[in-house]
């Protein structure tokens, strides 16, 4: 009897010290000291470090037509033709989360002596995959039958010359758009702007060169090469007009495409 | 020493745990022989993806789904496609809920290819279609024989897109032996892709009509024209020469992005007259022939060209953007023409234009019987663009 009672007593300290461990860390629950760090520590079998004790949620994915317990982000490690990815009891099926904010943006009155910019925001979310790509498609804003020239190259922004693009970093000089963020950090997510899968551009692989613009209907805007956790991505778009370019209301509609590889 | 309470409670403890142990090995035991299991496939595809090119929300898609197959040499029949909620093969596929609206109802086949490292026997042209219905498409062939894992690219046309935005869901992958696509139950191989609707990005703009247009005699653009006086006589006086053309220019510039281009007219209140006395205006003719068809031997005219009278060395045609289209009686050098009273068009284009440099030429000559005075008029030129 009195062995039960010690084992219970120590239980009860384990279960009334977790909210201050580490299901009481919303994101990255990162426990450190000035050597050492443990990042994704859990304690228990729950693996959902987004779990909190206030609103405590064991939110087990379906998996083969029961629950278990999964991750949303899980380690990763590849060679060239395998990959595994680490973590508690992690579910086997693929998962796709693509938002994207902004459902319109509205650039203005055009000028012929200044850009015109705005931003869009989307946020992409890939689990046992091989990554994914995100395109974007469709045709530049028109009025009647005259759609904006686009900028086929990453090129600077000229003011009096009819230009249309987007890029996908923050652009310092102008104070527009920001750089790809990684949710909750970078251990956990890897998406970059670009395609950055190919390597073939470096650093300056089209979309991500700030200050400068392109649009190409099908061309990759943002992607990952493994599985990743959430990689917030902003859009800026940018146009310039000349005196050439006909008056009237410009609109377009142009799609997002995420494709992961499974 | 134990008293015989404890020895009891030891003693059926004991005796429950026993029960309840051989009771769950049981269980487990029957519970293995009865639940069923769902039928799998024999291999994973692999390098899977499926490709939407329009990822809108209830919106229609091509859909391009490429794989690898797993199975060496595997028959092929049929591939399916299917849209679910679940990627799982063991799990019904529904679409109650993110893939909720998707279709294949109404799409067309696309086309169907293998290749990769491995192209094998099912190369080619030969998948021609399918059927597409509900949340399912089949594509079918012949039933052949494939050689080792080829990759294959199914394209579907005209897709309809689960309806709401930013919503995840399912598209399954099955091949299958026979062209029914039934055999074996589950398919040769499965693979699962994860994909996902958003919400169209709309983006919209403004571009304000525009239309500069100024006029001077001197200055190389708008913001630098000056000028509102153009003398047609000679030296500082002034003077119109009996039989002798003379003139001056004027300048003009303009652009627009009106669609339809614009239009110069002119228009002057009087003819080119001095109180009760005029000098004969020109109707598209040299101004010897105008002058002398006058009554004074006399005449006055204005032209877009470039001429060869005195004061008229500048002269010249418009220049830059896009050239306009002169009118008649105004295009032709040592040409001229005047008509008061009414707008009068004298150049045009068709579409927008950058600036464009425009001069006229103002000319006239005194004849034997004109009377003395200081003779004028003013013209004001009107720009009207066509958006």
């Amino acid at each position: 009897m009195r062995k039960w009672t010690r084992q219970f007593i120590v239980c009860v300290a384990l279960v009334t010290g977790l909210p201050n461990a580490a299901l009481a860390l919303p994101g990255d629950p990162t426990s450190s000291s000035p050597n050492f760090s443990v990042v994704e520590g859990e304690i228990g079998g729950n693996g959902q470090f987004i779990s909190a004790s206030s609103n405590f949620n064991i939110n087990p994915n379906i998996d083969d037509g029961g629950s278990s317990l999964g991750e949303t982000a899980v380690g990763n490690g590849a060679s060239t033709n395998f990959q595994t990815n680490s973590g508690f009891n992690t579910t086997a099926q693929p998962a796709l989360t693509f938002v994207v904010n902004t459902a319109s943006l509205n650039l203005g009155a055009l000028s012929t002596s200044a850009k015109s910019t705005g931003i869009a925001t989307f946020n992409v979310k890939n689990y046992t995959s091989y990554g994914y790509a995100v395109q974007i498609v469709g045709t530049t804003p028109t009025y009647g039958g005259h759609p904006l020239s686009a900028l086929v190259t990453d090129t600077a922004s000229i003011a009096g010359s009819e230009q249309f693009g987007v890029n996908a970093v923050l652009n310092s000089t102008s104070g527009v758009g920001a750089n790809a963020v990684q949710v909750p950090g970078a251990t956990f997510s890897y998406g970059v702007a670009g395609d950055g899968t190919t390597g073939t551009y470096g650093t300056t692989r089209p979309y991500t060169v700030a200050e400068k613009w392109r649009y190409v209907s099908g061309e990759t805007v943002a992607s990952a090469p493994v599985s990743t956790g959430e990689t917030d991505y902003t859009l800026t778009f940018m146009a310039n007009i000349s005196a050439l370019t006909p008056g009237g209301a410009y609109t377009g509609n142009l799609s997002l495409v995420a494709t992961g590889t499974y | 020493m134990k008293n015989r309470r404890e020895v009891l409670i030891a003693h059926y403890s004991h005796l429950l745990r026993t029960v309840a142990t051989k009771a769950a090995v049981i269980a487990m035991v029957l519970t293995s022989l009865i639940i069923p299991t769902a039928s799998q496939a024999a291999g994973q595809i692999t390098t899977r993806s499926t490709l939407l090119s329009n990822s809108a929300g209830g919106g229609t898609s091509s859909y391009t789904a490429t794989f690898t197959l797993a199975s060496s040499a595997q028959t092929i029949g049929a591939f399916k496609l299917e849209i679910c909620d679940s990627p799982l093969s063991t799990t019904t596929c529904a679409n109650t809920g993110n893939s909720l609206g998707a279709t294949f109802t109404g799409a067309t086949f696309g086309s169907t290819t293998c290749g990769g490292a491995n192209p094998g026997s099912c190369n080619g042209t030969a998948f021609a279609g399918g059927t597409f219905s509900g949340n399912n498409a089949t594509v079918t062939h012949t039933a052949i024989a494939a050689t080792a894992t080829p990759t294959v690219i199914i394209v579907v046309n005209g897709v309809t897109n689960p309806t709401a935005p930013n919503k995840s869901f399912y598209v399954r992958i099955s091949s299958y032996n026979n062209t029914a696509a039934t055999t074996p139950t589950g398919g040769t191989d499965f693979g699962a892709t994860a994909v996902s609707t958003t919400a169209a990005l709309a983006v919209s703009a403004n571009v304000q009509e525009s239309l500069t247009f100024c006029t001077g005699t001197s200055g190389a653009n708008c913001a630098a024209i000056t000028g509102t006086t153009v003398n047609v006589g000679t030296t500082t006086d002034n003077i119109l020469t009996n039989g002798t053309p003379s003139g001056g220019v004027s300048l003009m510039y303009v652009d627009t992005n009106a669609s339809s281009g614009y239009s110069i007219t002119y228009t002057t209140a009087t003819n080119f007259v001095s109180g009760a006395n005029t000098i004969q205006s020109a109707a598209s003719q040299t101004m010897a022939t105008c002058a002398s068809g006058a009554a004074n031997g006399d005449c006055f005219g204005v032209n877009l060209a470039a001429n060869t009278a005195t004061g008229l060395a500048t002269s010249a045609a418009p220049t830059g953007g896009t050239v306009p289209t002169v009118n008649a009686g105004y295009a032709t050098a040592d040409s001229y023409r005047f008509v008061s009273g009414s707008a009068q068009q004298v150049a045009t284009t068709t579409g927008p234009t950058a600036t464009t440099t425009i001069k006229a030429s103002y000319a006239a000559q005194a004849g034997p019987t004109t009377k003395p005075g200081a003779y004028s008029t003013t013209f004001t030129w009107i720009a009207t663009g066509t958006f």
